[in-house]
């Protein structure tokens, strides 16, 4: 054909519907995701806690395992409550930490970087669809490792035990799955946010290293000097902790309040709007 | 022979130390702004200073009295505790940023073959681009630490702080801890470049080495040896109490600690030095 000829027309091929445009995202990103090894055997390295429990679980409920230990009450240390999946969940929040600190910074900042946003934005796909999108990639896999192995092993509990302990401990699955999503919430916004006002995708995961041990180092500095708690509020993995133990029904073993932790939290995840507001846009001032 | 060699030997065939000294210089006056005037600076002020206004702020108010400390004394027990915090995190993750952003930060501003197309000894660069940093790292940090030093002591007047310093023991502890926190910047300061040099994401190495400088108390006594927190803790004039589950482990005598903390950042730097020899940019991999 000749060049002259070469006129626009419309595109005539099939529409991705609005409502799963966002999925479009995802789908690219796991492939850069997933060719890392190192992220691969990272992912895998998640699932040895669940394991783990999983075995104790097994172990909890098995009577010729029981019956080795006559004279010891060994269910007083295999104890499956509330409080063994809150040490699950307190331990998968730095598994999701550490996977959301090298997948996260990588999401945006290359787009940002290489100008890439207006390529998105001027299709018919909206900011929010954008941060929906980068957002998916790190929930779904945080997700793996954190609320879905964990209602396979209260799963695995009651299907040992009977399906009555399941009715019993309804607020344990309610729980675990809020609370899950609480903290992948918190960490997809945080290294969204962050990955997209400083650009450099290592120097973005040393800031949300920055955001998370600042903050236990400097709450722990004003406990100490001050004698108070109030410290606690700027430790993200605190808030985190008192809202997930008043969600499963445990002690914490912290002073702070499920309100006050609940409005730090809400303020953090506002921050990070904000930030990802000021930065996602499909024009740039460069001054 | 090239161009490097030709304004480098001198007539009679040695290097001529002159030059050498006039380009790190040039390297000096250039990076030093980088370091200390750049937005990324901000964030080593923040990490040096924040905990000097939580300080400043505990000295002005009348809290003091209810920690029942009675005086000077009894605060450097106080200061001993914040100022492992402070290497720890602070110091940690400050070098981490400046030192690391050396080469990294070069090569993602695709700005390094500027200085590699400089008729100077790759070597000598890198000697420069460290001298630099530590430069703008330990003046800050020594001034952090002195500030803090001197409010933590100060609640009780300056006329007992002037007795705690120059009649007894203060002084000797305040060059301590500026003296430890600068060889924290040297130890550290030559580990990240080089990491900075050999890896493309130098996150993972950061976070190894914090997670294995974190483990420090609970470890054996000879893998203790291995980090570089163990030699720094040694020098510290007044111990702090490293927890329940910490494995006790002598300190190592100060004749010992300090040149090995400076021998070790020789071999890492001339390691350094001999990587950015054979490094060939190629930044279309590097965003």
């Amino acid at each position: 054909m000749a060049v002259y000829e070469r006129t626009y027309s419309r595109y005539q091929g099939p529409l991705t519907s609005t409502s799963t445009r966002f999925l479009i995202l995802p789908k690219y990103a796991f492939r850069e995701v997933f060719a890392s090894k190192w992220m691969l055997a990272f992912l895998v390295l998640c699932f040895v806690f669940p394991l783990w429990c999983c075995a104790v679980i097994y172990l909890s409920n098995n009577a010729d395992f029981l019956a080795l230990f006559p004279n010891l009450d060994i269910t007083q240390f295999l104890k499956i409550d509330a409080d063994f999946f809150f040490t699950f969940l307190q331990v998968q929040a730095w598994y999701a930490f550490f996977l959301s600190l090298f997948i996260g910074p990588g999401l945006v900042s290359r787009d940002l970087s290489n100008n890439g946003l207006p390529l998105y934005l001027s299709r018919p796909f909206s900011r929010v669809e954008y941060v929906v999108g980068k957002t998916t990639v790190l929930a779904i896999v945080l997700s793996a490792i954190t609320w879905v192995v964990g209602l396979l092993l209260v799963t695995m509990q009651a299907s040992f035990v009977g399906w009555g302990w399941l009715a019993d401990n309804l607020r344990l699955v309610f729980g675990m799955f809020v609370g899950s999503w609480i903290w992948i919430l918190t960490l997809s916004l945080m290294s969204l946010a962050i990955s997209a006002w400083v650009r450099w995708r290592p120097v973005a995961a040393f800031a949300m290293f920055l955001v998370l041990l600042g903050g236990l180092f400097f709450g722990s500095t004003i406990n100490l000097l001050f004698r108070t708690e109030v410290g606690d509020l700027l430790n993200l993995i605190k808030v985190i902790f008192v809202l997930w133990a008043s969600l499963l029904g445990v002690d914490s073993g912290l002073e702070t309040s499920v309100f006050s932790a609940s409005v730090v939290l809400l303020l953090y995840w506002g921050g990070f709007l904000y930030m990802l507001n000021r930065k996602i846009r499909a024009y740039e001032v460069v001054s | 022979m090239s161009a490097t060699h030709m304004t480098e030997a001198s007539p009679a065939g040695g290097v001529d130390w002159g030059l050498v000294g006039r380009q790190i210089v040039g390297i000096l006056r250039m990076e030093l702004r980088n370091q200390l005037f750049s937005r990324r600076a901000f964030a080593l002020y923040f990490l040096a200073f924040a905990p000097v206004g939580i300080m400043a702020l505990w000295a002005a108010s009348p809290v003091p009295d209810k920690l029942a400390l009675s005086g000077p004394i009894d605060a450097s027990r106080v200061y001993a505790f914040v100022f492992q915090g402070y290497l720890s995190t602070s110091i940690f993750l400050s070098c981490l940023i400046l030192f690391m952003s050396l080469f990294r930060g070069e090569i993602l501003e695709k700005s390094l073959h500027y200085y590699f197309l400089s008729p100077i000894r790759r070597e000598v660069l890198v000697a420069g681009k460290y001298v630099a940093a530590l430069i703008a790292v330990t003046g800050v940090f020594a001034v952090g630490t002195t500030t803090l030093y001197l409010l933590t002591m100060s609640p009780w007047g300056l006329g007992e702080l002037g007795r705690y310093l120059f009649s007894g023991p203060g002084l000797g502890h305040l060059i301590t801890y500026v003296s430890i926190a600068v060889l924290a910047c040297i130890g550290y300061g030559a580990i990240f470049q080089l990491a900075g040099q050999l890896f493309k994401n130098p996150v993972s190495v950061a976070v190894l080495l914090w997670a294995w400088e974190f483990i420090n108390p609970f470890l054996p006594s000879l893998l203790k040896k291995l980090s570089v927190i163990f030699y720094l803790n040694s020098l510290l004039p007044v111990p702090v109490a490293a927890g329940a589950f910490a494995i006790q482990a002598d300190p190592i005598p100060a004749w010992v600690s300090v040149p090995g903390v400076l021998l070790l950042t020789a071999a890492v730097l001339a390691l350094a030095g001999w990587r950015a020899r054979n490094m060939e940019i190629s930044y279309g991999s590097d965003d």
